[in-house]
């Protein structure tokens, strides 16, 4: 809640709620991320984890409360939803890289047509992104002849090729082969060294431990506890905490 | 009797069968006559080169203009049924139920006659153009099915990406899920294309001058000048000509897709 350095949060929600008819998958979410923080979200599958994400960049409308992205307000219908989307990165369990264009054409398009880059500058970013998760030789490749690994680290290149404020991501190393999955968090780990506002949800207690600055344990809609990662994985305060780490430690 | 000796018996008797009702009619038939009826070379060289140069050429010529209205027409029905406001549904589900429930040759028949008369106006072309605009409403009505299931089937991770970028729901249809979804329908609108080659033939109802017949129209005028049916035979040939090719790359498209790219 504090702000660092008097800057304003990158994202503030507050009292946000989330129904899929009967059933309602967000119980009032109150969280505020600072400029270069990286929160990591962990908790049981159906606990809201991913509408919580997909709250932030209005993939899902909230039934109520409020988000603000930098001062903000995206709830407001005068917002320019699209203006606020290209500061916010979005990487999926499932890549979603766009199977009908060629690498550099998943890290362009956006870029051309949102920013309105020209060919030159969009490909020139492209190439630096893509050249930061280690795949600069994939340009012309298409994301049918990659690997899982490398798909995922192609479309987080593509989140950053908008030259986004903060990134979200929705457990990104979920679909992966085990094999697969430290290339991609190591493009993490440079992203949080970077200082690249991050929410982080994932089943990787390990990368959560290491890199997040905030864990925030969240169960059926609601966030149970949140604080140090180390300190929540080593002490967890709530019965409910307890027994969802004893699972998955 | 063991299973398999009976399974082997039966398909001994269905051989039989086949082969003696082939023999019955091949027996039964007047060859000659049939040949005089058919197969005249004198009449079949009577059609050339018009047969070709007129009526085949009218014929893809109708389809051509019939399938690129029918697309355009098709990808607005098919954006208006997927539209988030109702009364563009409404129409577009109506329109799809009248023009795929009427007989298309009703409907060519109308339009020829009705259009100019409703509209004022002479559609280029004549009569046969204003049926045109008829095989236009009803492939329209089928493309926008085709179209509609295609765009459906691309995946929403898709759409949520492109959404997650900033691109604008337009810029997604139009840069990330039509380019897919035409990918996808490429075999079922190969096959609208031949379904519309075959239906130009219903333009005869509509009318047609010396230059404007096609295929069937052509061939049933060599049928009543000669009292043959060889013209007929060749209309037929002339068509499959275009058609199993078409087909056949249909079937080729759609196992490419089966295995993936």
């Amino acid at each position: 809640m504090s702000d660092q350095g008097g800057r304003e949060p990158a994202i503030t929600m507050r009292g946000v709620r989330k129904s899929f008819g009967d059933n309602e998958v967000l119980k009032g979410i109150d969280l505020t991320v600072r400029p270069g923080e990286v929160v990591c979200v962990i908790g049981p599958s159906g606990s809201g984890k991913s509408t919580l994400l997909r709250t932030i960049n209005l993939l899902e409308e909230p039934s109520a409360g409020s988000i603000h992205i930098e001062g903000v307000d995206i709830l407001d219908p005068d917002c320019d939803i699209d203006a606020v989307r290209t500061r916010i990165g979005m990487v999926f369990q499932q890549f979603n890289l766009f199977p009908h264009l060629d690498v550099l054409g998943n890290l362009t398009i956006a870029q051309r047509k949102v920013l309105r880059r020209g060919r030159r500058e969009a490909e020139q970013t492209a190439r630096t992104m893509l050249d930061r998760v280690g795949l600069a030789e994939k340009a012309t490749a298409y994301p049918a002849h990659l690997s899982g690994g490398q798909q995922q680290r192609v479309a987080i290149a593509r989140a950053l090729s908008m030259n986004p404020d903060m990134m979200l991501f929705d457990e990104p190393t979920s679909a992966l082969d085990p094999e697969l999955v430290g290339e991609v968090l190591d493009v993490m780990k440079l992203l949080v060294e970077a200082g690249m506002t991050m929410i982080v949800v994932t089943h990787e207690m390990g990368f959560a431990r290491e890199m997040g600055d905030r864990l925030v344990f969240m169960d059926e809609g609601v966030i149970i506890e949140e604080g140090v990662p180390h300190e929540v994985l080593a002490r967890p305060r709530h019965a409910r905490t307890q027994a969802f780490l004893s699972k998955v430690l | 009797m063991r299973r398999t000796t009976r399974r082997k018996l039966t398909r001994a008797g269905l051989y039989v069968l086949f082969f003696a009702l082939v023999i019955a009619v091949v027996a039964a038939a007047d060859w000659q006559r049939l040949g005089e009826q058919f197969l005249r070379f004198d009449i079949a060289r009577e059609q050339l080169p018009e047969i070709i140069t007129i009526a085949l050429r009218n014929t893809i010529l109708f389809t051509l203009i019939s399938f690129v209205g029918g697309l355009l027409l098709g990808v607005v029905l098919a954006l208006m049924k997927l539209s988030s406001v109702p009364p563009y549904r409404w129409f577009a589900t109506v329109y799809v139920e009248i023009f795929r429930g009427l007989p298309a040759l009703l409907t060519i028949f109308a339009m020829a006659y009705m259009v100019p008369i409703a509209l004022g106006i002479r559609v280029p072309g004549g009569q046969v153009g204003a049926g045109l605009i008829g095989l236009i409403l009803v492939a329209g009505a089928y493309i926008a099915e085709v179209i509609r299931a295609g765009i459906q089937a691309v995946p929403k991770g898709q759409t949520e990406a492109s959404r997650s970028l900033g691109m604008s729901p337009t810029k997604t249809m139009g840069w990330i899920v039509l380019p897919q979804g035409f990918r996808i329908i490429i075999p079922p609108l190969t096959n609208e294309f031949v379904l519309l080659l075959k239906d130009t033939s219903l333009l005869f109802i509509a009318g047609s001058t010396v230059m404007t017949k096609e295929l069937t129209t052509f061939a049933r005028d060599g049928l009543t000048t000669h009292s043959n049916g060889t013209p007929l035979v060749m209309a037929a040939m002339l068509y499959l000509l275009v058609t199993i090719p078409l087909t056949r790359l249909v079937a080729l498209l759609e196992r490419r897709m089966a295995r993936g790219r």
